[in-house]
């Protein structure tokens, strides 16, 4: 049940596209990282101006398709999406019935919990935590972790949930923040991470944020190189960290989704056919027309796109790039919008794997 | 909505959105969230009607700055990066060069509905040839970019020489009632504008040394009568406040600036401050400006070498209030000195550009500290919690960090309940803001 900093943690809102690109993934993948599971929001039907399910109905298959999609290894899973006064019919508490029921599957699903959860949260993650003895994940966001009163902040929270900083998962979250400039960010991160309580106590330890843009609108038609702040940051934060011989971090993002969710009405919007294609330190991101006037057959033109460019020719292996290439040559299907968070989740997961192997790599050559 | 505007390209379209934002400003303080809910049977829905409002607000708002800030001629380089940006690039370039559709049309042959029409569709209908044309009417340089670059303008000197007396904005003055004797009707007073304008002039012909926080730019639209007028007024003003204590040199250090930035947290904080400067010497009045100046505020020494800041409270937010306080303090402690005015004066030509960056850049660095803000999560968080812890730790007012962020960021939409919109003019209720 345990990790260091060469591995990896996506944080992935587990959605179909989500799931299926987790699904897609190599055994070997699959060890190398810890996903950090979002429970999705329930969707609002802007037709019948209702919500779209009721909690019941959104939260029944959620346990089985973790199970089925990632399987019994460790998982975070984290309710912050599902709003706070949500009670299924009978009463039980959403925290309950979600670990309770990948307890009772085996799942060794880690409860995630924060600072900003009420009290029935925090109960719910108590109950659970007695049962199975997992542990737990604290989700800190970094403008929590900046307070000076952050150790007391900490210790009544564990000392409620009865648990011991080792039993627990750290994730600094610094949700999706401008990183620039670069080297003032991570002295800021550094200099919190050195005040951090417990640091060489907590089971394992995750700096998690994003620079993935919140909507596609500010993309070139044609395509536009986005750059991955958040790996550029880590690779300074770890420099930074390794000379101040503090504790290194494990690397997470959101892969390529924003942390914030859009409650759009879809009746109105005009998604752009988009493929992003995870690149070195940046998502390639191809953008066409918008699919409800010019159909989704332009995702073949867009493989080609991505195809042709230099940046195919990374050395990294994934189903996703090789749907791409497929998809090119007229050898697989143009999807819908799903399936291209499939291929491009499932890639990014694949590179960043990659990546932070060299990353380390490299610095133990020296 | 009278016509659908992507970017606003003359005067006109420029009134009807300032009355369209106006509007909407009150239509947002009217909106009754729950009359809404009820009337629409949906708090969702009614939520993004107000949504809806502010989303329109906020464009108007961007339009707005943007044309403004176009023709006051802070916006000093057009960069168009590939040929598609080279239609707004054109437009924001004719703006910032102060010329109107008409004046285009007119050095290019054209009718000025023709210019109207391309602005409309960005150009999508010109030629190669016509695009050359109007680059090269405007003076755009296009190699692999387009280049455009605006030059400095001298003010005038109120030695009232060579004024053109007809030159100033006397209905303006005569609406504001700056005449000290009463010339009757607008009519009289135009008639007799030579002999008004000369004595509002005459108190402030003395050589007063003033820096303009908004550079005058040649060919650009900005009315230098317009800023002489403005600078006589706030001189008529000043010298009608006593002074109990004479301005001493060196007065204003560093230290006494931050002590001045953390008055900004007082509730009285409008009072303190005055009371503040006068104390040592420094008067500072408010004065709107005038149409075509786009001015925020001046440093100005009187023949008596007493300093006073003249501001106009273009932008009602807090945290343009003190950055321009700051700007000017530092125009006053750096930049003004009695004694070599002529060379000040002069060097403006040439060095305005220095010395107006040196004082923004003095400015930020006292109320935000580079060495603070480097590592100053909220520069990187933006978030409203992180803008508190910084402000407090500094003992400054929110809304200067606020304001440090939007314009680091050039993004004027983002933090717009923490800059203290709407809570400086109020402030000022003798004031005529326009």
């Amino acid at each position: 049940m345990n990790f260091d900093h060469s591995h990896y943690v996506p944080c992935l809102r587990w959605k179909q596209g989500e799931y299926l690109a987790v699904f897609q993934l190599r055994p070997t993948t699959r060890r190398m990282f810890t996903p950090l599971i979002e429970v999705p929001e329930i969707g609002y039907d802007f037709e019948k101006g209702t919500r779209s399910k009721t909690i019941d109905e959104h939260l029944a298959p959620f346990t089985k398709r973790v199970i089925q999609k990632w399987g019994r290894q460790l998982c975070f899973v984290d309710l912050r999406l599902i709003r706070l006064n949500e009670r299924m019919a009978t009463g039980i508490h959403p925290v309950f019935f979600v670990f309770d029921g990948l307890r009772q599957r085996m799942c060794s699903a880690i409860p995630v919990t924060g600072l900003d959860r009420d009290d029935a949260y925090q109960r719910e993650i108590r109950k659970v935590v007695t049962k199975s003895k997992s542990g737990i994940c604290l989700r800190i966001k970094i403008e929590q972790a900046a307070k000076g009163s952050l150790k007391d902040d900490l210790d009544s929270l564990l000392s409620r949930l009865k648990i011991k900083s080792e039993s627990c998962d750290l994730i600094i979250d610094l949700g999706s923040p401008s990183f620039i400039p670069l080297e003032g960010f991570s002295m800021a991160i550094q200099q919190i991470v050195s005040k951090l309580p417990y640091l060489n106590e907590w089971r394992t330890f995750t700096v998690l944020g994003t620079s993935f843009p919140a909507t596609m609108a500010g993309i070139k038609k044609g395509g536009e190189i986005v750059i991955r702040h958040e790996w550029q940051l880590y690779k300074m934060l770890v420099a930074d960290l390794r000379k101040a011989k503090l504790r290194l971090p494990t690397f997470g993002d959101h892969t390529i989704s924003h942390p914030q969710v859009l409650d759009m009405d879809m009746r109105r919007l005009k998604p752009n056919a988009t493929i992003k294609f995870t690149i070195d330190d940046g998502w390639y991101i191809v953008k066409g027309n918008n699919v409800k006037d010019y159909g989704y057959e332009q995702f073949h033109g867009l493989s080609e796109q991505v195809l042709a460019s230099r940046h195919y020719r990374d050395s990294t292996f994934s189903w996703g790039k090789e749907y791409i290439r497929k998809c090119a040559n007229r050898s697989a299907k143009r999807g819908n919008l799903t399936k291209w968070v499939q291929v491009g989740t499932n890639h990014h997961i694949e590179k960043v794997i990659r990546d932070i192997a060299s990353f380390y790599d490299s610095l133990n050559t020296f | 909505m009278e016509e659908d505007i992507i970017m606003i390209t003359n005067e006109r379209q420029y009134r009807i959105t300032s009355a369209q934002l106006e509007k909407l400003k009150t239509a947002m303080g009217n909106f009754d969230i729950k009359a809404a809910t009820k009337r629409i049977k949906s708090k969702i829905l009614a939520k993004a009607e107000i949504e809806a409002l502010r989303s329109e607000y906020e464009n108007l708002s961007m339009q707005i700055h943007e044309y403004e800030a176009l023709k006051s001629g802070t916006v000093e380089i057009l960069k168009a990066s590939n040929l598609e940006e080279l239609p707004t690039i054109l437009i924001r370039a004719r703006i910032a060069k102060g010329l109107s559709q008409r004046q285009l049309a007119d050095a290019i042959g054209l009718k000025e509905q023709q210019i109207q029409r391309y602005e409309a569709e960005e150009y999508a209908s010109a030629n190669l040839r016509r695009l050359a044309d109007v680059s090269n009417a405007l003076g755009l340089n296009i190699r692999e970019i387009a280049e455009f670059k605006t030059t400095s303008q001298k003010p005038l000197y109120p030695d009232g020489d060579d004024l053109a007396w007809d030159q100033f904005p006397i209905k303006e003055m005569y609406r504001r009632n700056w005449f000290e004797e009463s010339p009757g009707s607008l009519e009289a007073a135009l008639a007799n504008a030579e002999e008004l304008v000369r004595n509002f002039v005459k108190g402030s012909l003395e050589p007063v040394q003033a820096l303009a926080r908004q550079r005058v730019r040649l060919g650009g639209n900005v009315n230098r009568y317009a800023l002489l007028a403005w600078q006589c007024r706030i001189i008529a003003l000043a010298e009608k406040q006593s002074l109990k204590n004479k301005y001493k040199q060196n007065t204003i250090t560093k230290g006494w600036l931050t002590k001045v930035a953390q008055l900004s947290r007082a509730d009285d904080w409008k009072k303190k401050v005055i009371e503040y400067l006068r104390d040592c010497g420094v008067r500072l009045v408010v004065e709107s400006h005038l149409p075509n100046t786009y001015l925020d505020g001046a440093a100005i020494l009187l023949s008596d070498g007493s300093p006073v800041i003249g501001m106009t409270l273009r932008y009602d937010r807090l945290d343009n209030f003190w950055f321009v306080l700051f700007h000017e303090l530092v125009h006053i402690m750096k930049h003004l000195h009695k004694g070599d005015i002529e060379s000040i004066f002069d060097d403006l030509d040439v060095e305005a550009g220095d010395i107006e960056q040196d004082a923004d850049e003095q400015a930020g660095e006292i109320l935000v500290p580079e060495e603070k803000w480097h590592t100053a999560l909220a520069r990187y968080l933006r978030s409203k919690d992180s803008i508190i812890d910084l402000a407090n730790e500094l003992a400054i007012h929110p809304a200067i960090v606020a304001g440090k962020i939007r314009k680091e960021a050039n993004d004027y939409i983002i933090l717009k309940d923490m800059v203290g919109q709407g809570e400086v003019r109020k402030l000022f209720p003798d004031v005529y803001f326009s």
